[in-house]
């Protein structure tokens, strides 16, 4: 897919922009503070009506503004449309479009993927597990239209449960209320393990393959979902949820002593292993730099794999930063198949490509 | 903003309705001060009156005009078939069908300990107790497909299934006259999930 022209409307800085794009290689420079970012960002809300730096919705909008827009004419192999998003902060409100006719939310999403490579993603591999199951489900959410409504039901599930614990605590109800929750819980919880193990497994050999390429073979990346021992890829959803419920039992204690249900997906992590060491612990920065990467190239692959399309790349300052190999590895595997866009602030850094693409220079809000 | 002490209570007094903010009561009460006097006591009084007259069926806990339901008096119904929902409006909804011929219970809503409704607050024990006789021998658990909902249906099972009464659950499917390419992704997973032999 290719976002073939892009309209901002009072979004962040921009108070009317048009830019045709490129069909392979966008590159933004510009100095400190002056809306490449902001770019990357509008095509993230029009892919999904959300941002990657922020959940509050006001801050798209121009200062002293009511509402913002982005609209973009999307192909694919299957023709092109042109879907657009706005923001109304008074209302709160966000309409998405495509064609100009309004639809739902649900149907919008999964139009235009975008996948996104920012400096925080680095804190991926060694900060809270929080951030790398966030990962996962973002991946899956991209390609299952589902997902996110399972998982949502889930977490729902986990809230009510986590409350009810806390009032059995306070001996307020009796235990009977919590098994009825259990139940439900677990037929849930084998919804989202069930995905998100499959998932994780396909990224996992993709990201292998790509680590083994930027390390010219000499590490081998290994990445492992840690739930409970019984639950592999391939496991059968039936021996899942029994082995959910059993650790269910076990815990029970545990988990009316701390008011939290301990089991279930939401606790679970993701582990990355180069050449056999958890990279969590022994991982030097430049090796989380390339683990990172590999797990973004892993990522175009699989929605490819389940899209049959590319996604579109965004790279968000992190591309100059790469070293001279990885790089050119990065622009061999992307070049003429993936739109990509970088943002950065030289240039000349940044070309390491064959095409030269389109240069924008980005200054104060407006695009040269 | 100040309003005089009688306006600010009318505001107050609407805000307390589902889906009405500050903006909306506000609206709504500068609209009834605007009305002539016989209209705003007419809605006054009609309100009272519906809140004094309205009671629910003894039996089932629907809406009632007298102390059991039009559902529960009418004889020609099938007594051995109960249908547990969460709201009076379920049954009417469900009577516009004119497809389901057994009896009714009304729950009150459903489990959600976060609002803090549990099983006491609900109408189980009722439940329990009209089951326990043994005349029924089919309960439909048709209480919502959310969270909550659910979390109902599956705590009711719990506790009748031991008595021996056959327990079904309502499936969650198509809207029917819709289209498969229409549905949406959600609608038609959970239907692909309820699905059945043939
Ligand atoms: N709602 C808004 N209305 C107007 N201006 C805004 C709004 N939100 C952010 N800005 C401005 O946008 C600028 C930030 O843009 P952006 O984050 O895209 O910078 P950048 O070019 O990526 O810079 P850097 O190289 O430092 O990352 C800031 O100057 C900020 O004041
Ligand atoms: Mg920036
Ligand atoms: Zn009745």
């Amino acid at each position: 897919m290719r976002i073939e022209g892009l309209k901002l409307i009072h979004f962040r800085n921009y108070s009317q922009l048009e830019l045709e794009l490129d069909k392979n290689l966008n590159l933004f420079v510009g100095a400190n503070g002056q809306g490449k970012t902001n770019l990357l960002e509008a095509i993230s809300f029009l892919a999904s009506g959300s941002s990657f730096r922020t959940h509050h919705e006001s801050e798209f909008v121009f200062w002293g503004k009511k509402s913002c827009l982005v609209s973009g004419i999307v192909s694919k192999r299957f023709g092109k449309q042109t879907q657009q998003v706005c923001y109304e902060s008074e209302k709160r409100r966000k309409i998405y479009k495509n064609e100009g006719v309004l639809v739902e939310r649900r149907k919008y999403l999964g139009q235009l993927i975008p996948v996104l490579f920012t400096p925080e993603d680095l804190t991926l591999v060694k900060g809270q597990p929080q951030g790398r199951r966030r990962f996962l489900d973002e991946e899956i959410a991209k390609v299952s239209p589902v997902y996110e409504y399972e998982l949502g039901r889930y977490q729902q599930i986990v809230k009510q449960r986590n409350f009810l614990l806390k009032k059995y605590r306070e001996k307020i109800i009796g235990s009977q209320e919590i098994e009825s929750w259990n139940e439900q819980l677990v037929l849930q919880a084998v919804k989202i393990l069930t995905k998100r193990m499959a998932a994780l497994h396909r990224i996992s050999l993709l990201a292998r393959l790509a680590h083994r390429k930027l390390t010219g073979s000499r590490e081998n990346l290994d990445i492992n979902y840690a739930s409970l021992p019984t639950h592999q890829e391939g496991s059968h959803p039936e021996q899942i949820r029994q082995s959910l419920l059993e650790s269910l039992e076990e815990r029970k204690q545990e988990e009316v002593r701390w008011g939290q249900t301990l089991v279930g997906p939401h606790r679970d992590d993701i582990l990355f292993f180069i050449n056999g060491k958890n990279a969590k612990m022994y991982a030097s920065q430049g090796q989380q730099r390339t683990l990172v990467l590999a797990l973004k190239l892993a990522e175009l692959e699989y929605v490819k794999g389940e899209t049959g399309e590319y996604p579109v790349l965004l790279f968000d300052d992190v591309f100059s930063e790469l070293d001279e190999s990885r790089r050119r590895f990065l622009v061999e595997t992307i070049e003429g198949r993936v739109q990509t866009f970088i943002t950065g602030t030289e240039a000349e850094r940044l070309g390491n490509f064959r095409h030269a693409g389109r240069i924008f220079t980005v200054s104060r809000g407006e695009v040269l | 903003m100040f309003y005089p002490e009688p306006i600010a209570r009318v505001i107050e007094a609407f805000q307390k309705l589902p889906g009405v903010g500050p903006k909306t009561a506000q609206r709504l009460a500068f609209f009834v001060l605007s009305l002539p006097r016989e209209e705003v006591v007419a809605m006054a009084r009609a309100m009272v009156n519906a809140r004094d007259k309205t009671r629910y069926c003894q039996s089932c806990g629907n809406f009632s005009d007298a102390e059991t339901c039009f559902v529960c008096r009418d004889s020609r119904r099938d007594q051995s078939l109960l249908c547990v929902v969460q709201d009076p409006r379920d049954v009417l909804a469900l009577e516009r069908t004119r497809e389901f011929k057994g009896l009714y219970h009304v729950l009150g809503g459903a489990i959600s300990p976060i609002d803090g409704v549990g099983p006491d607050q609900l109408r189980i024990r009722e439940l329990l107790a009209r089951t326990g006789g043994g005349s029924f021998r089919e309960v439909v658990l048709a209480t919502n497909p959310n969270v909550e909902g659910e979390a109902t249906a599956l705590y009711i099972a719990r506790i009748l299934k031991p008595l021996g009464l056959r327990v079904t659950r309502i499936a969650h499917g198509l809207p029917v006259g819709g289209d498969l390419e229409y549905a949406d992704e959600v609608t038609l997973s959970r239907a692909m999930e309820g699905r059945r032999e043939f």
